[in-house]
C-alpha cells in the first residue's frame, strides 16, 4: 500500500502538506459557515478563543518537553498554525453535532442568520436545570472528541505529525537524535527548543521517564488532557451562549476572560502529573 | 442548487464529521508497519488496527447523527418547518 501510494506522487513530503493544508483548510470551511450562519460576533468570540486557548497551552506544552511538532511550514509561538486552528474546527463541528443528537431537529432551528435568538428554556434537560445541561452536552462533546484523538494520536506518531517524548530515564524532553526526519523535508523544531518554561517543568520529573502511562503507544495524560480541554471550553462557551440577557460585547469578554484563566490552570494541571 | 445550499448550511459538520473520520480510516490502511511498531502497543500493531477501532470510536456519532435526525414516517408527509425547508 505504502509503494502504491508513492508512486502515485504520494511521497512522505506532500503527506505531511497535505496534512498541514487539510487542517487550514477544514479551519477556513469551519470559519466561512460560522460567519454564515451565526454572524460575526460569536464566530470572533469563539474561534479567538478556541485558537488562542490551544496555541498557548500547546506552546507551554511544547516548551515543557513533552512532545514537539517537527517540519511544518506555519507555526504560531512552538505550535503549527494547523494546530490551533484544526482543534477549534473541530470542536466547532462537535459542538453542532452533539446538539443535533440531544435537540434532533429543534437544534436546525439556531442560527442567527435565521432570526434565532437563545431562549434557554426551550433547550435545558433535566426539569430546567442549567448546569446539568451543561455539564452532559460537555461531557458528550468532549467524548465524541476523544473518540476521534484515540485514532489521530497514534496516527500522528506513525506519520511523525508529532513526536512525545521518550519514557526513559533522565529524560524529560526531546533531544538531539531523538527524531528521525521521517515524512517532511523542512527540519524545524527537531528538539525541544530550550527556555526557562523547560527548566521549570523539568523539576517536576526529576529522574526522567516522563508520562510512563502510555495507551497505543501514546501518553494516558494526553487523553485525559483532551477531554478535560474540550470539556471545559465548551461548557464555558456553552454557559456564556445561554446567556440570552447578556449582550455581545459582554459574553465576548467573559469567554475571552475565562480563557485567559484557563491557560496557566490547564498547563500547570494537565503537563505537571507524571502518569 | 437550494437543496445544496441547504445541507451546506444544516449538515456541513456532519460531512466534516465523516470526512475527518474518512481520513483517519484511510490513513490507518495506509500506515506503514515499520512506522506502526514505533507505538510499541501490543493491540494496534498493524495500520488496519486503528481503521478498525475507528469503525468503532468515531463512525458511531455520525451514525447517531443520521438516525436522530431522520424524519419521522409520520411527518414525511408534512411540509418542514420553514428554517428546515429549502427554498421552492
Amino acid at each position: 500500500m505504502t509503494a502504491f501510494l508513492h508512486q502515485l506522487g504520494l511521497d512522505p513530503a506532500f503527506l505531511k502538506s497535505a496534512f498541514e493544508w487539510s487542517l487550514l483548510s477544514l479551519f477556513l470551511a469551519c470559519l466561512v459557515h460560522s460567519f454564515w450562519v451565526h454572524g460575526p460576533h460569536r464566530t470572533v468570540r469563539e474561534f479567538v478563543a478556541g485558537f488562542f486557548l490551544t496555541a498557548f497551552c500547546e506552546s507551554t506544552g511544547v516548551l515543557s518537553g513533552a512532545y514537539i511538532y517537527p517540519g511544518f511550514t506555519f507555526y504560531i509561538f512552538a505550535t503549527p498554525v494547523a494546530n490551533p486552528a484544526s482543534w477549534i474546527a473541530t470542536v466547532y463541528i462537535i459542538i453542532e453535532v452533539t446538539n443535533r443528537i440531544v435537540y434532533r431537529d429543534k437544534a436546525l432551528r439556531t442560527y442567527e442568520a435565521d432570526g434565532f435568538r437563545m431562549r434557554k428554556e426551550n433547550f435545558t434537560l433535566f426539569g430546567g436545570s442549567l448546569v446539568k445541561t451543561l455539564l452532559v452536552l460537555a461531557l458528550l462533546d468532549a467524548v465524541f472528541a476523544l473518540a476521534v484523538d484515540i485514532i489521530l494520536d497514534p496516527l500522528a506518531t506513525i506519520y511523525n505529525w508529532w513526536v512525545w517524548v521518550p519514557c526513559s530515564p533522565g529524560v524529560t524532553d526531546i533531544g538531539p537524535g531523538v527524531v528521525e526526519p521521517y515524512n517532511f523535508t523542512r527540519q524545524v523544531f527537531m528538539t525541544t527548543p530550550q527556555t526557562w518554561i523547560g527548566d521549570f517543568f523539568a523539576r517536576f520529573f526529576p529522574n526522567g521517564n516522563r508520562y510512563p502511562t502510555r495507551v497505543l503507544g501514546i501518553p494516558l495524560i494526553n487523553f485525559i488532557a483532551w477531554l478535560v480541554f474540550v470539556f471545559v471550553f465548551t461548557f464555558q462557551f456553552r454557559f456564556v451562549e445561554f446567556r440570552e440577557t447578556w449582550g455581545e460585547w459582554k459574553k465576548t469578554a467573559v469567554l475571552w476572560a475565562l480563557v485567559l484563566l484557563d491557560v496557566p490552570v490547564m498547563a500547570l494541571a494537565l503537563i505537571i502529573p507524571n502518569l | 442548487m437550494d437543496r445544496v445550499k441547504y445541507i451546506l448550511k444544516y449538515h456541513l459538520h456532519v460531512i466534516l464529521y465523516l470526512y475527518f473520520w474518512f481520513g483517519l480510516f484511510v490513513c490507518g490502511l495506509a500506515a506503514p508497519r515499520h512506522r506502526v511498531e514505533e507505538l510499541g502497543s501490543s493491540l494496534v500493531s498493524q495500520g488496519w488496527h486503528l481503521s478498525l477501532l475507528s469503525l468503532f470510536l468515531v463512525l458511531p456519532v455520525p451514525l447517531a447523527y443520521l438516525w436522530r435526525m431522520r424524519r419521522p414516517r409520520a411527518r414525511r408527509g408534512e411540509k418542514a418547518p420553514l428554517a428546515d425547508r429549502p427554498a421552492a
